[in-house]
């Protein structure tokens, strides 16, 4: 593809029609011509056999059409193209023109460029290569053209060091932004950790049996304090929604139980519950259930079709699952690896131990 | 083994059979296998100290020697596994007693101090008999094992008294050890090491070129398998004809009829050659039992069996996993499993029968096996094992999925449009061919001639006459949900039209999980949750860059380095450098984090014996603070009256003192679980 962006126009009145001209004046025949082509849906490219077609061209003699079209293209109007080695034009909005006019050549060039790369942006020193521009040069029409609202640096998450530009009046694609869990190109972790708290609790509902709590009695219902009440409420309200917490009293499913959710059916429930506006998809949807896999949350099951919550993580019930190496000072001695006997560092004069040793 | 390991080893010798026999191993540890006189020149001993240090250690188990039958020359070498297992000596007391009873553990303890024993002189120790023999002299020699003897005999209370002062007794708990394996004979090759066992072998076996075989790879492969069946043979003391362990564990049922009956004249039968050299068996015609009277022979050598107590540590850290990882019920169902295979497993480690068969399934198929009778008859009370499970809403189950999958594919071909039943199909798929199909496969289990009961809805492998067994159908269900997990608990082997339903452990993917599981328990806990998290995606994923890692951990880049170098400091993951081109400069070069957990596994064994030794360091310098009280307290005429003879604040210091020490030797027994999980099991 090619765009033919050779000269801006030097004359305004091409555009602005005011002048009354005679019936067959070149201008009123770009005109028509371009009036012709514009009514067509935006983005049609024609050939020119297409212009040919629409009888404006006189004798459809190809020396005119050539003029024609290379002053529409001079104007801003049409953008030259070639397919397959032959010319072909694309409408360009009169809108969209007038701004190019108000350009300078090399902002012109760059803004053209910015505008071929939509909503994926383009980078600075890519940029750079196609313009053939210098630096400097590059730099001040980049700046002119910020100055301007015209376009905006975005930064994407796969290259957070790249200067990238794209369009000010476009929203940047989920490749730029790296999807849901990203904002302004940094990780928006509150986000995932909400979002992960949500599924783990949604799956840890669907996957084990959780037994009926005994009932409270009633006696002492009479005589709660407000915070007991309050606790009771919240307890209550947490049982009735969509997930439930852990707990070592859950059973089992049985072997043949059916109801694991899958990844459609968490996204569905997901989508679903108004937690966020963001809709997520199926595929996002996996990376943060593959996350909770990895932090050893959940367990796929059923050849890795379906998920099911692990019934007891670190932390969770005060329970701390460590072993012998772990739970002994030297298992978290920062020293460990200089400690022998009779060196500066020993079982004799170890301060760990002793502290350890004390309770 | 590594530094720390040996540091351990002495340590525990140290600790158990004094300063001497320390000395010596660690000579041996530090130089290597050695003669008599190297010996004497590294430890400076004199020669008659030297070979009393070495008897004791031999006695023990903890040295190995052989004499080579070139120059007759005989090297030592230590035993560190021998020597490791010594801190595992309180475990193995407690299991046999939970196997026994409490006095197999007193017999244990015994056979422990003595490393091995002849069955006549461990009884004469408990006073049955008179004359003093030649083992019990030399545990005279080295003070601990002869002093506590003589205590066993001295300080048992009455009920027991009468217990253990019977003959039978002694002989009854030595059968039932002898049946569990907790103890087993001795044989010579257990004094040598696994390579001189072989060169042994080797003299003794046909040479290659004597098989009949096409090529000299085939020639090889034979001469292989017949040295490793020699080896395992001399390993486990059995024979070709591998009836004679069977004769001894069937010893006391043997020992009951016989006392039942009064039947004398059993059969007679011919001990292989292999009898003379398993130690104390001097005749060509051996019987372990002695005919008609219902005792041991007097001259059998016993000595404990670690690899079975490793089994029984490993299933005892089974079912406690299955218990925090399912539920106390199902752990329960899988205790009863692994004490019905119990009998078919050895040891731990299984070495593959042969290493070129890749077909898992085949290799599978060959591992022991249960049936669900089995389970249905030794599990007597399902009652709480129904109530169990998670019930369901709609009652709906989906047990066609544990059906043979020849029986599945034969639904498929019935079912015209092609939906997949079995676990291939995707979840959509899945779950609409259940639906679609749940009529379709009652029907076809009615038509199907050898499973005529229609009403086989959610049990259509039920055999006819256990249709309606809630007692089946429960134990069923839990280790359905052991096969289930991720974890492999189980396997199970769906019934045929000629085997019924069979389970078996695929123990090399199960301990493979658990060790995965294990290193990443002490990742987490050491340094974190998004570390386990790492961890585990380059243990998913492979080689990765810090890139991709960045964007698949969803952390950011700061936090996931934050967590990166300590966990590549530590030794529990990798970096590797690949350069693009060969100028090898950083900027061109490709960094990729990876994950290896044989090298991790290493690492945290190391750590874990080195802690071992620091906490046996620290509770001798706790020791050597109260010295002088200790030593007051251990003092005969103290003994018994410790609040006469001990000060108000010696009796303190005491106390504090027992606490911390065994604080410290508890701290030991964890860390020793850490290792028996990640080495021995």
């Amino acid at each position: 593809m090619a765009s033919s962006t050779e000269e801006v126009p030097a004359k305004d009145e091409d555009i602005t029609m005011t002048e009354p001209s005679g019936v067959s004046s070149p201008k009123e025949l770009r005109n028509a011509l371009y009036a012709r082509c514009a009514s067509f849906e935006e983005g049609h490219i024609f050939d020119q056999y297409e212009l040919f077609a629409f009888d404006i061209i006189p004798d459809n003699s190809v020396e005119q059409l050539q003029a024609y079209t290379k002053q529409l293209a001079k104007d801003g109007l049409f953008k030259l193209m070639t397919k397959d080695g032959k010319a072909c034009w694309k409408v360009v909005k009169r809108a969209d023109a007038i701004k190019y006019r108000s350009l300078s050549q090399d902002e012109a060039l760059v803004y053209s460029y910015i505008e071929g790369a939509a909503r994926e942006g383009i980078w600075s020193k890519l940029l750079r290569n196609k313009t053939n521009l210098h630096m400097t040069t590059m730099n001040r029409a980049v700046k002119s053209l910020e100055n301007k609202n015209m376009i905006k640096a975005v930064k994407i998450v796969k290259y957070p060091n790249r200067k990238t530009y794209m369009l000010a009046k476009l929203q940047p694609s989920e490749n730029v932004t790296g999807g849901p869990f990203y904002t302004d190109g940094t990780l928006d972790e509150e986000f995932v950790h909400q979002m992960s708290f949500w599924t783990e609790r949604y799956i840890i509902g669907r996957s084990w049996w959780h037994p009926p709590l005994p009932e409270h009695k009633k006696k002492s219902s009479s005589k709660m304090t407000q915070g007991q009440a309050e606790e009771l409420r919240a307890a209550e309200l947490r049982q009735r929604g969509p997930g439930r917490d852990r707990s070592k009293a859950m059973l089992p499913m049985h072997p043949g139980y059916r109801g694991y959710p899958t990844l459609s059916e968490v996204t569905r429930a997901i989508n679903g519950s108004g937690l966020s506006g963001v809709t997520m998809k199926e595929s996002e949807m996996e990376q943060l259930l593959d996350i909770l896999c990895w932090d050893g949350r959940l367990e796929r099951i059923r050849h890795g079709k379906a998920y099911r919550a692990v019934k007891q993580v670190d932390g969770e019930d005060g329970v701390e699952l460590g072993n012998g190496l772990t739970e002994s000072p030297c298992g978290r001695c920062p020293v460990f690896e200089f400690c022998e006997e009779g060196g500066p560092v020993n079982a004799k004069s170890c301060e760990y131990f002793q502290e350890w040793l004390q309770f | 083994m590594s530094r720390p390991a040996y540091e351990l080893c002495t340590l525990l010798v140290d600790d158990t059979y004094g300063e001497l026999t320390s000395r010596i191993f660690k000579a041996l540890l530090c130089y290597g296998r050695q003669s008599l006189p190297a010996l004497l020149h590294r430890t400076d001993l004199s020669y008659r100290l030297a070979k009393h240090g070495l008897s004791v250690l031999v006695q023990q188990h903890l040295v190995l020697w052989n004499t080579s039958s070139d120059d007759h020359l005989t090297l030592y070498e230590a035993n560190t596994a021998v020597a490791y297992s010594l801190v595992r000596s309180g475990k193995y007391i407690k299991i046999a007693e939970a196997q026994a009873g409490e006095f197999a553990g007193k017999v244990l303890s015994n056979l422990l101090l003595l490393g091995h024993a002849r069955v006549g002189d461990l009884v004469q120790a408990y006073g049955v008999g008179q004359s003093k023999s030649t083992h019990d002299g030399l545990a005279a020699t080295h003070g601990p094992p002869s002093k506590s003897l003589s205590s066993m005999s001295s300080h048992v209370d009455g009920r027991l008294e009468e217990e253990i002062f019977t003959l039978e007794s002694i002989h009854r708990t030595l059968c039932e050890l002898l049946q569990a394996e907790l103890v087993s004979r001795v044989h010579i090759s257990h004094f040598r090491s696994d390579a001189d066992n072989r060169i042994e072998a080797e003299k003794l076996v046909p040479k290659p070129e004597e098989y009949k075989a096409k090529s000299k790879r085939e020639q090889d492969a034979q001469h292989e398998a017949v040295v490793q069946r020699k080896l395992k043979e001399w390993r486990f003391c059995t024979n070709e004809e591998e009836d004679e362990i069977e004769d001894l564990k069937k010893g006391k049922k043997r020992l009951h009829r016989d006392l039942e009956t009064r039947r004398p004249g059993k059969r007679q039968r011919r001990y292989s050659p292999l009898g003379q050299e398993v130690i104390g068996t001097t005749g060509e015609d051996y019987q372990p039992m002695l005919e008609g009277t219902g005792y041991l022979d007097s001259n059998l050598i016993l000595r404990v069996n670690h690899a079975k107590f490793a089994v029984l540590m490993r299933n005892d850290h089974l079912v406690d996993l299955a218990d925090r990882m399912i539920s106390t019920s199902t752990a329960g169902v899988y205790a009863q499993v692994l004490r019905t295979l119990g009998p078919k497993v050895q040891d731990c480690q299984v070495e593959a029968e042969s290493p070129n068969d890749k077909d898992a399934e085949i290799e599978l198929s060959a591992l022991p096996q249960l049936s669900t009778d089995d389970l249905v008859c030794a599990i007597k009370d399902s009652s709480e094992l129904a109530n169990a499970l998670g019930k369901l809403d709609d009652g709906r189950l989906n047990m066609a999925q544990f059906d043979h999958p020849k029986k599945r594919r034969k639904r498929e071909v019935f079912s015209e449009d092609g939906e997949m039943v079995d676990g291939e199909a995707s979840p959509e798929e899945e779950e609409d061919a259940f639906d679609s199909n749940a009529e379709e496969t009652i029907s076809d289990i009615a038509s199907d001639p050898d499973e005529a009961n229609g009403g086989a809805k959610f049990e259509p492998n039920a055999l006819p006459g256990f249709l309606l067994d809630p007692h089946r159908d429960a134990i069923r269900d839990h280790l359905l949900v052991l096969a289930i997990h991720p974890m492999s608990f189980l396997h199970h082997f769906p019934k045929t039209p000629i085997l019924p339903e069979q389970w078996t452990i695929d123990f090399s993917t199960l301990m493979k999980n658990i060790t995965h599981h294990t290193l990443l328990e002490t990742i987490t806990s050491r340094h974190g949750l998004p570390a386990a998290r790492l961890t585990r995606i380059l243990f998913d994923r492979g080689k990765t860059d810090e890139k991709i890692l960045c964007s698949t951990s969803l952390l950011a880049q700061k936090t996931m380095r934050s967590y990166l170098l300590p966990l590549h400091k530590a030794g529990m993951i990798g970096l590797q450098e690949v350069p693009r081109d060969n100028s090898r400069n950083p900027q061109r070069t490709n960094f990729l984090w990876f994950f290896d957990p044989e090298r991790c596994k290493a690492k945290v064994l190391e750590e874990t014996y080195k802690t071992m030794a620091r906490c046996l360091r620290r509770a001798r310098v706790e020791g050597e603070k109260v010295k002088g009280t200790v030593e007051k307290a251990s003092r005969s005429d103290v003994i018994g009256k410790e609040d006469e003879f001990l000060g108000a604040q010696e009796l303190e210091a005491l106390n504090v003192w027992k606490d911390m020490d065994e604080r410290i030797w508890g701290e030991v027994s964890r860390l020793d679980d850490l290792v028996a999980c990640l080495r021995d099991f």
